[in-house]
């Protein structure tokens, strides 16, 4: 626990605090998200309800920032730890490296918390208020809780190959582009041509984005909801299962062959 | 050690780093037809293409693709000028650097040169077929424009690249989270993504003084057809050269103070 604490308050202070870090960040977010938000609101007919409009690209970006959390303060971190010489220094304290996530977690689900807050004002500044339902409570809420737990799978996965092969920054990137397209993480997966529905269905990613889609925007899922929820929480403790194998294995891959040495980037 | 012996060891470097993890040259590629699908696919799902063609004036596939590719060129450019002395400072390699007897000046301007190289490449794998494909013939001329035309854009990109990272780093504390800010900051501003024209004056006034903008807006007018005459060409491009002209001993200028800086510095550890 003591442990926990220790890595919690070294995120926060690193991540949140230092230097002004959440305003720097919270900065850069929104320059980012006015970048592509714009030319999506070229797209427009003028009968097409503006918060409509809204509450897709708000849905859009909170499942597309879950997954650039996941990729890069999650599993990145694993790659900064060995660039920096410090994995070495986790390891021989004899402490487990999930230590590690026990700090950083509620620090990215802090940061996650004003971030899409933020997202909303911009959003409300930039176009109208999100129109957002809330239907069905317990639906978003099982949606959240899917897509957290699918994602530090996903992070499980990249990670563990990271301190295996050191994985580097193009590959992260083109994941974190791709997967959240391919998968149906930003638009409802009705909308997407078939080859993709059937490749997003394949994969756990889709089942927690569509229900928080459906509870949030009320849009239908593409397979009926009571489907959508066995599959989505078969799948992702499934997934999980898999990936924290994975990553031990990995692991022990690693304290047999040596810490990997990365370039910068 | 001149210019072009600096310039050989980056080529060297950068390359030898490209092709040695075939993901970054695979990422060159992928790149812009990565963020057109981004955005044509959220696009799409609340709206569609013939009003983007009503608004903008052209097939919202070419107009993202040329952006993803100008994008790439001119943020490779200020990432390059930008982050390297961080890169170094955190490799450990930065007092080896200010110790080495080569211009600071001639070595930043060299550091960009070869990736964008690459992309201007790269061009012919993203904005050209895809010209092609809907223009036929034209398409190939209007795509060998504006692979040029990006590259005078993203040139002059570093002039003021040059001033920020100069300015920034002589200044001290944690650089990179002013260059998270000021990296988008500039992209809006250009109007790779939203045309400079669609931007309230305020933001036309402030895109005017980045030298590229001009330049975007140009191979955005090619594009569209809105006025594409060469006389409106002629007239952005040498606005643009002005402004590159009035910027760069500035640029020059801030690396040295830079440089003076570090050195006055000494090394951390």
């Amino acid at each position: 626990m003591s442990a926990s604490k220790a890595v919690f308050k070294a995120y926060l202070l690193a991540e949140l605090l230092r230097s002004r870090g959440i305003v720097y960040g919270l900065m850069g977010m929104i320059l980012w998200m006015v970048m592509f938000i714009l030319p999506m609101t070229l797209f427009r007919p003028q009968n097409f309800p503006v918060e409509v409009m809204s509450g897709y690209a708000f849905t859009a970006i909170l499942v597309f920032m879950s997954y650039s959390i996941a990729t890069w303060d999650w599993a990145w971190e694993l790659r900064w730890l060995m660039r920096a010489n410090i994995l070495e220094y986790v390891i021989a304290s004899g402490r487990s490296i999930y230590v590690l996530y026990t700090g950083i977690i509620p620090v990215s689900l802090l940061w996650m918390t004003v971030a899409i807050t933020v997202v909303y004002a911009v959003l409300s500044a930039l176009t109208a208020p999100p129109k957002l339902l809330f239907k069905e409570p317990l639906v978003l809420t099982l949606g959240i809780v899917l897509l957290v737990t699918v994602l530090f799978s996903h992070s499980m996965i990249l990670g563990g190959t990271t301190i295996s092969v050191g994985t580097s920054g193009p590959v992260m990137e083109i994941l974190g582009w791709i997967l959240p397209i391919t998968t149906g993480g930003l638009v409802p997966l009705k909308n997407m041509p078939s080859q993709v529905q059937a490749i997003a269905l394949a994969t756990p990613y889709s089942y927690p984005a569509e229900l928080i889609r459906y509870s949030l925007l009320g849009s239908e899922t593409i397979l009926p909801l009571q489907q959508m929820i066995v599959y989505g929480v078969l799948y992702a403790i499934v997934f999980l299962v898999a990936s924290i194998t994975y990553f031990n294995l990995q692991l022990k891959k690693m304290l047999k062959e040596g810490v990997k040495t990365v370039g910068m980037y | 050690m001149g210019f072009l012996d600096i310039l050989r060891a980056e080529l060297r470097f950068v390359y030898a780093d490209v092709f040695r993890r075939k993901s970054v040259l695979f990422m060159f590629i992928a790149y812009p037809y990565i963020l057109t699908l981004f955005i044509l696919l959220v696009g799409y799902s609340m709206g569609s293409a013939s009003v983007f063609v009503e608004r903008v004036g052209v097939d919202p596939a070419i107009f993202f693709i040329t952006s993803g590719f100008i994008l790439m060129a001119i943020l490779g450019v200020g990432d390059d000028i930008l982050w390297r002395p961080l890169f170094d400072e955190w490799l450990g390699t930065l007092p080896y650097i200010i110790s080495s007897p080569v211009s600071r000046v001639q070595h930043y301007i060299s550091i960009p040169i070869p990736r964008l190289l690459l992309v201007l490449v790269s061009g012919s794998t993203s904005v050209v077929p895809v010209l092609l494909y809907y223009y036929g013939l034209h398409g190939l001329v209007e795509g060998v424009a504006i692979i040029l035309l990006t590259a005078i854009a993203a040139i002059f990109f570093a002039s003021i690249a040059m001033v920020i990272m100069g300015v920034l780093y002589g200044f001290g504390g944690e650089h990179w989270r002013a260059i998270n800010v000021i990296r988008p900051l500039l992209l809006v501003l250009l109007g790779v993504y939203y045309p400079k024209y669609l931007l309230p004056l305020s933001g036309y006034i402030v895109s005017s003084l980045i030298p590229s903008s001009h330049i975007v807006e140009a191979i955005q007018r090619i594009l569209t057809g809105y006025n594409p005459s060469l006389q409106i060409m002629f007239m952005l491009i040498g606005v643009a050269t002005a402004l590159f002209i009035l910027y760069t001993p500035i640029g020059v200028k801030s690396i040295v103070y830079w440089e003076k800086r570090k050195v006055g510095e000494g090394v951390k550890i």
